[in-house]
C-alpha cells in the first residue's frame, strides 16, 4: 500500500451521559490511502458519525476524545493548531443532511467564497470565479445565478452538490462524506456518487463514506471496514468482504437485504435477533455475541484478530465458511 | 367486480404559494392514476421523491379527498361507504415510527385506541386483543404499559402494525414502511408484513423508493412519475423487462450489492422533475435519454389498467421500443 | 436499546424521582401545597374573627415589637381586627382568583388555540385577529373601566381577568397544536375513524398539557398580583373582605407609623407569587428535556 494519507490508531470516543460513560468509539485504527475510498459501515448508533466528527475535531461538547495517533500526510492531528490548519483546506467534510450545514441566512455563493477566502485568501472576484466553477463541476448549469441562492431555494439533491462543491473548493486532498445521499431519492444518489467517482479519478481525492448502505458500498469501496457497537468488527476489500464475508455480523448484514437475482422473491429474509447493545461501560469479549449463531462460552474472552493479508476480523472463528 | 381496490381517474390539485406578492400556482401532485388491486395481492408503488406516492396513500385511506376520481373498495365509491367501516378496513403504517406512535400513551393504550374509537368491546376484552395482537407481530407483552420512546425503532414500528391489524382489516397501505430503519431491522418488519399477509389473507399496498424491497415483496408494480403512473405490470415484467425508460433508470440507479459493477451512470442528465412546470408532451422529456421529436408535442398514451404497460411513445409500438 | 429489557419503575416512582432532581420544583410546589391547605382550613387556623373590629385595640404592632402582645401575633390593623387572621383569610381570596381566572382563560384560551392550531385556514386567521384584538387592549385599563362600570367585587375581578388573559394560552397551543397536527399519529386516529373532538382531547392534548402546566403556573401568578393591584386602586375586592391588596392599600395612609401594615401582606404576596413561579420553572425544566 501507499504510504498512508490519514493514519488513525487506537482512536476512542467517549460521551459523558445521565446514566454513566458512553464509549461511542471503543480504540479503532485504520488507514487511508491517497485516491482510495474507505467505507465505514454498520447499524445506525455503532460510532460512525462520532468517528466522522472525531476526524475533523467536531465533536459535541460532552465528547471526549483520546487517540494515539491521528496523522493526516505525516503532521499530529492531535494538535489542535495543525488540525484547525488543514481542517477545511486539505480535510473536508459533507454531512448527512446537508440543510445543518449550509447556513440558511447566506446565499451559497457567500458561504462557498468566505470559506475560500479564509482556507486559501486571494481577492473576492477570483473567489468568486471559482465558486462558479465548482458548481459547474457538479452539474449545476447557470451557476453564476445559482451563487446568488439560499439553501432553502434549492431541492435536496441541488444542496446535497453544492455540499460537495464546497468541500471541494479549497482542493482537499480528503474528503470525509456521512451518509451523504441517505436522504436522496435513488437516481440523485446515483448521480451524486458517480460524480464523487469522477471528482476522485481527476483529483486524485482520498474519500472516507460513512453509510449504512451496503450496495452502495459494494458500488463505490475500494476498502470497507465494518462497525459493531462502536469497534471494527470487519476490515477487507470490497471483493473480500461481500464475496468472502468472515465475520458472522458482516455475514448476517449482507443477508438482511433482498438482493434481486439471488434472494428468491418473497422468501423469507435473514434476519439478526435481539438489538444493539447500549454503548454504556465496559465490554469485555465479543459485543455481538447475544445476536451471534455461531457464539460459544469462550465469545466471553478476549476475541483474537483473524488476518488473511489485507482481510482482518475480530472473532473466534478463523475459517471464513 | 373482483377487485379489492380500485382508482378511477384519481387526481389531486393543490394550491401553492410562491411568495408573497405572486398569484398561487397549481401544483398537480396526482394526475388521472388508474389502479387494480385483488384482494390477497401486494401492489408496490414507486417513484422519486415528490411523484405523488404519499399524497395517493393519503387518499387510499380518506385522509385527503381527490380533486377528481374516485377511490372503489369492493366495487364501492369509498364516500359511499359509512367512515366507520371503511376506517375499520383500510389501515396505515407510515414511515416515521418516531411520530407515529403517540408519546403520551402506553403501547396498550395505543394499540387499542381504534378499538375504543369504535365502541368495540369492553375494556378487558380490548386488553386481550391487544395481547393478542402484540404477541402477533413479535411484542412482548411486558410491553403494554411501555410508552413508545422506550422502543426501539424496530419495535416501535411492530406497534404501527399492530394497531393497524386490531380491527382485522381487508388492505393495509404502508407508505415507506421501513425506510428509516436499519438493515436488520427492516428484514425483521419485511418477514412479518409477508407472515402476516399469509396467515391474515391482508392485501397491501406497498410504497416505497427501495426497489430491491419492492421487487421482494410485491406482486404487482405501478412506477409513478410526476403524478402519474409511467409502467404497471407485474414484478416481473417490470423488473425483468422494464419499458419505460424511466424505469429502466430506476433500475439501473437502484445500488444492489454488486461490487463488480460499480457506479452506473444512469444518463438521465441534470435536469430536476418540477411539478409545478410539467412539460407539454410526455412528462419524462426533459430527462428522457431515449426522447425523439415526438416525445417533447405528444403526451403518450396513458396506462391501461387492465393491460399495464408503460406510458411511452416508444412501448407504443413494440418494434420501435426494440431499436 | 437495552434499557428495553430492564423493569421500569412504577409511575409514582418515577415522577418523584423526577421530582427530587428538581428542588426548585420541591420548594415551590411545597410553599404553595402550604398556602392551599392554609386558605382550606382558614376558619380552624386563624385565631380570631377577621372581621370583629375591637376599636379598643387599634394598631396594635406584632409580638417582636416592645408593644405587640401574644394576643394578636402579628398585631391589628387600624380597625383593631387581628391582622394574623386577615392574613390567613387573604390567602383565600389570592388563591380563590388566582384559580378561578386561570380555569376561565385557560378554557377559552386552550380552546381557540386548539381549533386554530388543528383546522387552520380561516378559522386561524379568526382567532389570530382576535387574540391580536385582545392584545391591543391593556388588561389593567379595560379592568378598571369595566370595575368602575359594574362596580367592584370578587366575582368582578374573576371575570374580568378570565375574560382578558387567555392570550398566552392562545398564542402557545395555537402553535404546539400546528406542530402535533403534522404528526402520523394524528393521521393513525383519524384513519382509525376517531373524531375531531376525540383527537383534539385524548391525542393532542395530553401533548400540550405540560406546556399548558407552565403557562397556568404564570399566569395564576400574574392574576394575583392583578387582583391585588386592582384592590389598592379600590377597584377589586371591596371590604370588609380580607385581600392581600386590599390590605396594602388600607395601610398605605399609616405607612410611617405602622410599616407591619404593609410589609406582612406584601411578604405574603412575594412569597406566593416566588413559590408558584419557581414551581413553574421547576415544571418547565423537568418537562422540557425529552432526554431518553
Ligand atoms: N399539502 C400540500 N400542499 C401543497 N403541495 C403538496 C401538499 N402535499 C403534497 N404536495 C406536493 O405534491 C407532490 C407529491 O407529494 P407526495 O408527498 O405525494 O410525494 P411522495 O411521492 O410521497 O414523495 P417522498 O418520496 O418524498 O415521500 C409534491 O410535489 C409535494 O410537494
Ligand atoms: N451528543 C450525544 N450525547 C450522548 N450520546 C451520543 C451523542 N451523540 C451520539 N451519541 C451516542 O453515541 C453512539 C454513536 O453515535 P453515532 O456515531 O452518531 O452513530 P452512527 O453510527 O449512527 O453515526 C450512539 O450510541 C449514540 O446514541
Ligand atoms: S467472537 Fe463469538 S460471538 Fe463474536 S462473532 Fe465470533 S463467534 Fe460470534
Ligand atoms: S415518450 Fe419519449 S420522452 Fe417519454 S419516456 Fe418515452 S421516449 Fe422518453
Ligand atoms: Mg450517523
Ligand atoms: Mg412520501
Amino acid at each position: 500500500m501507499l504510504k498512508p494519507l490519514l493514519s488513525v490508531r487506537d482512536l476512542r470516543v467517549d460521551l459523558n451521559t445521565r446514566s454513566g460513560v458512553l464509549h461511542a468509539v471503543r480504540g479503532i485504527s485504520f488507514d487511508v490511502a491517497p485516491g482510495e475510498t474507505l467505507c465505514i459501515v454498520g447499524e445506525s448508533g455503532c460510532g460512525k458519525s462520532m468517528t466522522s466528527l472525531a476526524l475533523m475535531d467536531l465533536l459535541p461538547r460532552v465528547a471526549r476524545r483520546s487517540a494515539d495517533e491521528i496523522t493526516f500526510d505525516g503532521q499530529d492531528l492531535t494538535r489542535r493548531r495543525i488540525a484547525g490548519k488543514l481542517r477545511g483546506r486539505r480535510m473536508a467534510m459533507i454531512f448527512q443532511e446537508p440543510m445543518t450545514a449550509l447556513n440558511p441566512a447566506f446565499t451559497i455563493g457567500d458561504q462557498m467564497v468566505e470559506a475560500y477566502l479564509y482556507h486559501v485568501g486571494g481577492t473576492r472576484a477570483q473567489a468568486v470565479d471559482r465558486a462558479a466553477q465548482m458548481l459547474e463541476k457538479v452539474g449545476i448549469g447557470s451557476a453564476r445565478s445559482r451563487l446568488g441562492q439560499y439553501p432553502h431555494q434549492l431541492s435536496g439533491g441541488l444542496r446535497q452538490r453544492v455540499m460537495i462543491a464546497m468541500a471541494l473548493m479549497t482542493d482537499p486532498e480528503l474528503l470525509i462524506a456521512d451518509e451523504p445521499t441517505t436522504a436522496l431519492d435513488v437516481t440523485i444518489q446515483a448521480q451524486i456518487l458517480r460524480l464523487l467517482k469522477d471528482l476522485q479519478q481527476e483529483l486524485g481525492l482520498a474519500i472516507i463514506l460513512i453509510t449504512h448502505d451496503l450496495g452502495l458500498v459494494s458500488r463505490i469501496a475500494d476498502r470497507i471496514v465494518v462497525m459493531y457497537a462502536g469497534a471494527i468488527v470487519e476490515e477487507g476489500t470490497a471483493a473480500e468482504i461481500f464475496d468472502r464475508p468472515a465475520h458472522p455480523y458482516t455475514r448476517a448484514l449482507i443477508d438482511c437485504i433482498p438482493q434481486p437475482g439471488k434472494t428468491e422473491r418473497g422468501a423469507p429474509l435473514g434476519t439478526i435477533p435481539g438489538v444493539v447493545p447500549l454503548l454504556i461501560g465496559r465490554q469485555d469479549g465479543c459485543a455481538f455475541r447475544d445476536r451471534c449463531s455461531l457464539a460459544q462460552p469462550r465469545c466471553a474472552d478476549d476475541i483474537p484478530t483473524q488476518d488473511a493479508g489485507s482481510h482482518h476480523w475480530v472473532c473466534i472463528h478463523g475459517g471464513q465458511a | 367486480m373482483s377487485y379489492l381496490l380500485e382508482t378511477v381517474g384519481l387526481t389531486r390539485r393543490f394550491q401553492v404559494g410562491q411568495g408573497m406578492f405572486k398569484p398561487k400556482a397549481t401544483l398537480h401532485a396526482l394526475n388521472g392514476v388508474d389502479l387494480r388491486l385483488k384482494k390477497g395481492q401486494v401492489l408496490g408503488i414507486v417513484g422519486e421523491s415528490g411523484c405523488g406516492k404519499s399524497t395517493l396513500a393519503k387518499i387510499l385511506l380518506g385522509l385527503l379527498a381527490p380533486s377528481e376520481g374516485s377511490v372503489l373498495l369492493d366495487g364501492k365509491d369509498i364516500g359511499t361507504i359509512g367512515r366507520m367501516d371503511f376506517t375499520r378496513r383500510v389501515q396505515p403504517v407510515f414511515q416515521d415510527p418516531f411520530s407515529s406512535l403517540n408519546p403520551r400513551k402506553t403501547i396498550a393504550d395505543i394499540v387499542t385506541m381504534p378499538l375504543r374509537v369504535h365502541g368495540i368491546g369492553t375494556d378487558a376484552e380490548r386488553r386481550k386483543r391487544a395481547a393478542g395482537i402484540m404477541d402477533m407481530v413479535g411484542l412482548p407483552a411486558r410491553f403494554a404499559e411501555r410508552y413508545p420512546k422506550e422502543l426501539s425503532g424496530g419495535q416501535r414500528q411492530r406497534v404501527a402494525i399492530a394497531r393497524a391489524l386490531v380491527m382485522n382489516p381487508d388492505l393495509i397501505i404502508c407508505d415507506e414502511p421501513t425506510s428509516a430503519l436499519d438493515a436488520s431491522v427492516q428484514s425483521q418488519i419485511l418477514n412479518l408484513l409477508m407472515d402476516l399477509k399469509r396467515e391474515l389473507g391482508l392485501t397491501y399496498v406497498f410504497i416505497s423508493h427501495n426497489l430491491s424491497v419492492v421487487e421482494h415483496l410485491v406482486d404487482q408494480v405501478a412506477v409513478m412519475y410526476l403524478g402519474r403512473v409511467v409502467e404497471l405490470g407485474s414484478t416481473a415484467q417490470v423488473f425483468d423487462a422494464p419499458q419505460h425508460p424511466y424505469t429502466r433508470a430506476l433500475l439501473d440507479s437502484a445500488l444492489t450489492v454488486a461490487p463488480s459493477l460499480g457506479v452506473p451512470d444512469i444518463g438521465l442528465g441534470t435536469a430536476f422533475p418540477n411539478p409545478l412546470a410539467i412539460p407539454p408532451g410526455c412528462p419524462f422529456q426533459p430527462r428522457c435519454p431515449r426522447a425523439f421529436d415526438l416525445c417533447s408535442r405528444v403526451r403518450p398514451h396513458p396506462v391501461d389498467v387492465a393491460l399495464g404497460g408503460a406510458a411511452c411513445h416508444l412501448a407504443e409500438e413494440p418494434l420501435r421500443g426494440a431499436a | 436499546m437495552t434499557a428495553i429489557t430492564t423493569n421500569p419503575p412504577s409511575r409514582a416512582g418515577r415522577a418523584f424521582r423526577r421530582l427530587a432532581h428538581h428542588p426548585s420544583l420541591l420548594i415551590g410546589s411545597g410553599i404553595v401545597l402550604l398556602m392551599v391547605l392554609i386558605a382550606i382550613f382558614a376558619p380552624l387556623i386563624a385565631p380570631h374573627d377577621p372581621y370583629v373590629q375591637d376599636i379598643s385595640r387599634r394598631a396594635v404592632p406584632p409580638v417582636w415589637y416592645e408593644k405587640g402582645t401574644w394576643e394578636n401575633i402579628l398585631g391589628t390593623d387600624q380597625l383593631g381586627r387581628d391582622y394574623l387572621s386577615r392574613l390567613i383569610y387573604g390567602t383565600r381570596v389570592s388563591l380563590l382568583i388566582g384559580f378561578s381566572v386561570v380555569a376561565i382563560s385557560g378554557l377559552i384560551g386552550t380552546t381557540l388555540g386548539l381549533l386554530a392550531g388543528y383546522f387552520g385556514g380561516k378559522v386561524d386567521t379568526f382567532v389570530t385577529f382576535i387574540v391580536t384584538v385582545r392584545l391591543a387592549m391593556p388588561v389593567i385599563l379595560v379592568a378598571l373601566a369595566v370595575v368602575a362600570l359594574f362596580g367592584g367585587s370578587m366575582w368582578v375581578v374573576i371575570t374580568v381577568l378570565g375574560l382578558l388573559k387567555w392570550d398566552r394560552f392562545a398564542v402557545v397551543v395555537r402553535s404546539t397544536t400546528q406542530q402535533i397536527r403534522a404528526l402520523d399519529y394524528i393521521a393513525s386516529a383519524r384513519t382509525a375513524g376517531a373524531s375531531t373532538a376525540w383527537i383534539l382531547l385524548r391525542e393532542v392534548l395530553p401533548n400540550i398539557a405540560p406546556q399548558l402546566i407552565v403557562i397556568a403556573t404564570i399566569e395564576v401568578a400574574s392574576a394575583i398580583l392583578m387582583e391585588a393591584a386592582l384592590s389598592f386602586l379600590g377597584l377589586g375586592v371591596q371590604p370588609p373582605l380580607p385581600s392581600w391588596g386590599l390590605m396594602i392599600s388600607e395601610a398605605k395612609s399609616y405607612m410611617f407609623f405602622s410599616f407591619w401594615l404593609i410589609a406582612i401582606p406584601g411578604t405574603a404576596l412575594a412569597t406566593l407569587v416566588f413559590a408558584i413561579n419557581l414551581a413553574g420553572d421547576g415544571l418547565r425544566d423537568m418537562i422540557t428535556p425529552e432526554r431518553s
